[in-house]
């Protein structure tokens, strides 16, 4: 092709050269058929006498030019291989949520009560880069609430042990569990269980991560922060100087996949004050005194373990079978002029279990049953005013529904869920979380 | 209502079978491709209710096809990595289904009119990354290597990366080609090149013995080498599927592995399973 190309380029050349044929009859002349003599493309030389003396190219000649286009081409591929190294992805959720709660109007602080609504959930986009015992991962999320960063992993990659090892910087998905680390786009229930989002709101912290796998063995540890990123108090840093340490070990075998995770560190819960007020006037005022921010320290310990079978039920589809469960102890410890109390300590557990049947290559039905149970209640002579929070929640949910392959870049999802046990009808602030909802999803990704 | 009553109906849509019954897609390993090609004109000439297609494009491409669902079957010439098997079991709820169909002996090919006969797997290495740039510095004539390799999303390209390379990175002087036959044909012409792919493409060129270290014996891919491991460089090619097969695809895969579709493996250049 590279000889044709050249042996062409003198022929191109000339006709450049020579002037265009104004309305040249030969230019509506049907085409020759394809078995006819060739007419040779570099007719026009005729018109240049210049040219027509010019010495046909040597194989010398020939051989230098591709020599030359060799040399361009070997430039080239440098640069393309390099951008080949680099891969942009990402997907969008567009949602309609149904809410049980949800009623025309405003409650008393004039806060809409309208929760049924369309929403972006969530849009994408990641940008992966695999060097030479490198890799580099940024990924943002960008909906209606704006643009926050989710992932940004400088990687040193091990090529010369038979362990794969894999050192991470930066802010990513904790290692613990399954349903953590799972891809959003790839969940088939619009949002995690319960106890994950109670656990590990928005599954992300800063840190170092080393990874390891060799056959079936997988290894994930990272020390980390011990704050999620977009906390709503201490968004940028851990109020406490400690540091979590947080792991899964486990095992994949194709069709069966377990882990035991943990994780230890130390945790802040703050309350945040508020100034005193007066309202009111005349002999009618009232004065409400102010609140002192309250903070409560915890050694945090969490232990969990998961596991997803994978079978094949004959002429249907692939069936997965998955299950996790977690249990976190917060065990309060003393902070100057705050004594600890074993009132204080919070323990709570989750756990949910869940099948996938796949229907051929593009239907899927789903169903999750998940539990978060949250109990600091029953301390034997702690009362209710010593509490951190005097209850005990036992949230159930069961969910399920049908999701629609159009193909590998689209996905759509009917999901509905019911809420069973602790379920809020007048905090506003907690509508459309211990709901009854229906999800409508449709998912593209590239 | 409606919704649910579209989204059942589209289940039984999906239950009562493949849309496209008798048609059989194949895609994956430039390796393979031959012999998928003969399988499937030999399967069709014995069932004409059946059409089989067959196209290359790598292992790579073959996976990610398998995974997005544009191929009933994927051709691979290297197992799929644990993430590839992570995306088809997130997606499909199967683990998938590996059909080891064929033996090779990934070979090391030199032009015809190289003096040499074999190297050690560490000099194979040694000039691919670059480190050895004349045939003199191996006991050869002088005159500088011209590498030739193949594209990453090549199954023989990961393979001799992982086994030979031991994952170290390819020089900048190798040239990417885009098939096996490519490879041989640019050997083929330049009496200073070396290349790698599988057994079956060996007209033309010089197949070089390997030895696994200086004091192992220099062993050349043959059916014996091959079957029995002795080979440094042996290899299964295989078969993915998405779910275990079923209808036409299981009666194609059975004939594969029957003793007809064996026997053509051999005539192809590779090395039947038993």
């Amino acid at each position: 092709l590279l000889i044709a190309a050249l042996c062409a380029a003198p022929s191109f050349a000339f006709a450049q050269a020579a002037p265009a044929p104004a309305a040249s009859p030969a230019a509506d002349a049907p085409v020759p058929p394809s078995d006819a003599p060739a007419v040779p493309a570099a007719v026009p030389v005729e018109e240049s006498p210049a040219d027509a003396v010019a010495p046909a190219p040597t194989l010398s000649d020939v051989s230098a030019k591709l020599d030359g286009l060799e040399e361009a081409y070997s430039g080239t591929k440098a640069t393309v291989d390099s951008l080949s190294k680099i891969k942009v992805s990402g997907y969008i959720q567009g949602r309609l949520e149904l809410h049980e709660f949800s009623k025309n109007g405003v409650d008393s602080t004039n806060r809409p009560t309208v929760f049924d609504k369309f929403y972006v959930r969530r849009g994408r986009l990641k940008v992966t880069y695999a060097g030479q015992n490198a890799e580099y991962m940024l990924q943002i999320d960008a909906t209606g609430s704006g643009v926050v960063l989710k992932d940004a992993e400088a990687s040193f990659v091990d090529t010369w042990t038979p362990f794969n090892f894999k050192l991470t910087a930066g802010q990513f998905k904790v290692p613990f569990g399954y349903e953590v680390l799972q891809s959003s786009g790839d969940r088939e229930m619009p949002e995690r269980s319960r106890f994950i989002r109670q656990f590990f709101p928005n599954e992300r912290d800063r840190g170092l991560r080393l990874q390891a796998t060799r056959d079936w063995f997988r290894f994930s540890a990272a020390v980390v922060n011990g704050n999620f990123i977009q906390d709503s108090i201490y968004p940028d840093s851990d109020p406490n100087g400690a540091k979590d340490v947080i792991g899964r070990v486990g095992g994949d075998f194709d069709w069966l996949v377990v882990g035991l995770s943990g994780s230890y560190g130390k945790a802040m819960t703050t309350t945040l004050g508020r100034a005193a007020t007066v309202s009111g006037s005349g002999s009618n005022i009232t004065v409400t005194p102010a609140v002192l921010t309250d903070y409560k320290a915890y050694n945090r310990t969490r232990v969990g373990a998961d596991v997803q079978a994978y079978l094949d039920v004959p002429s249907v589809g692939g069936l997965a079978l998955k299950g996790e469960f977690a249990w976190q102890n917060d065990n309060n410890v003393a902070l100057p002029g705050r004594p600890a109390s074993d009132c204080n300590d919070i323990s709570a557990m989750g756990w949910y279990v869940a099948a996938i049947q796949n229907i051929g290559d593009y239907v899927g039905v789903v169903a999750r049953l998940d539990q978060f149970i949250y109990n600091n209640a029953d301390r034997t002579g702690c009362t209710a005013s010593l509490m951190a929070t005097p209850t005990d929640r036992k949230t159930t949910t069961l969910g399920g529904g049908f999701l629609l392959y159009g193909s590998a870049n689209i996905k759509f999802s009917a999901i509905g869920e019911k809420v069973f046990g602790y379920k809020v009808e007048t905090d506003p602030a907690k509508y459309g979380t211990f709901d009854d909802r229906i999800t409508f999803q449709m998912q593209a990704k590239f | 209502m409606k919704l649910i009553r579209l989204l059942i109906a589209a289940t039984l849509l999906a239950v009562s079978g493949p849309a496209l019954a008798g048609n059989i897609t194949v895609k994956g390993s430039d390796t393979m491709v031959i012999l998928g090609q003969r399988w499937a004109e030999d399967y069709m000439k014995k069932h004409p209710e059946t059409s089989i297609q067959v196209t290359g494009g790598g292992s790579g491409t073959g996976i990610s096809a398998l995974i997005n669902g544009t191929t009933d079957v994927c051709q691979a010439s290297r197992a799929m990595k644990p993430a590839e098997k992570e995306k088809l079991r997130e997606r499909y709820s199967s683990p998938g289904v590996e059909i080891p169909v064929a033996k090779d002996g990934l070979s090391v090919y030199v032009n015809i009119s190289n003096p040499l006969n074999e190297l050690t797997m560490d000099q194979v290495k040694q000039i691919f990354t670059g480190k050895v740039q004349n045939w003199k510095e191996l006991g050869g004539p002088d005159g500088k290597i011209i590498p030739y390799s193949r594209e990453n999303s090549s199954g023989t390209y990961v393979f001799f990366k992982e086994h030979v390379l031991q994952n170290a990175d390819f020089s900048a002087r190798a040239q990417n080609m885009p098939g096996t036959a490519a490879v041989v044909n640019a050997v083929g012409k330049e009496k200073n090149s070396i290349g790698y792919g599988g057994a079956a493409y060996s007209k033309g060129i010089k197949i070089i013995k390997i030895k696994k270290d200086a004091g192992s014996p220099a062993i050349a891919p043959d059916k014996t080498t091959v079957q029995d491991g002795s080979y440094a460089l042996s290899r299964p090619l295989f078969f993915y599927l998405r779910n275990k097969p079923a209808g036409d695809i299981k009666a194609f895969v059975d004939y594969v592995l029957s003793a007809e579709g064996q026997g053509l493996v051999e005539k192809v250049g590779y090395f039947p399973m038993k």
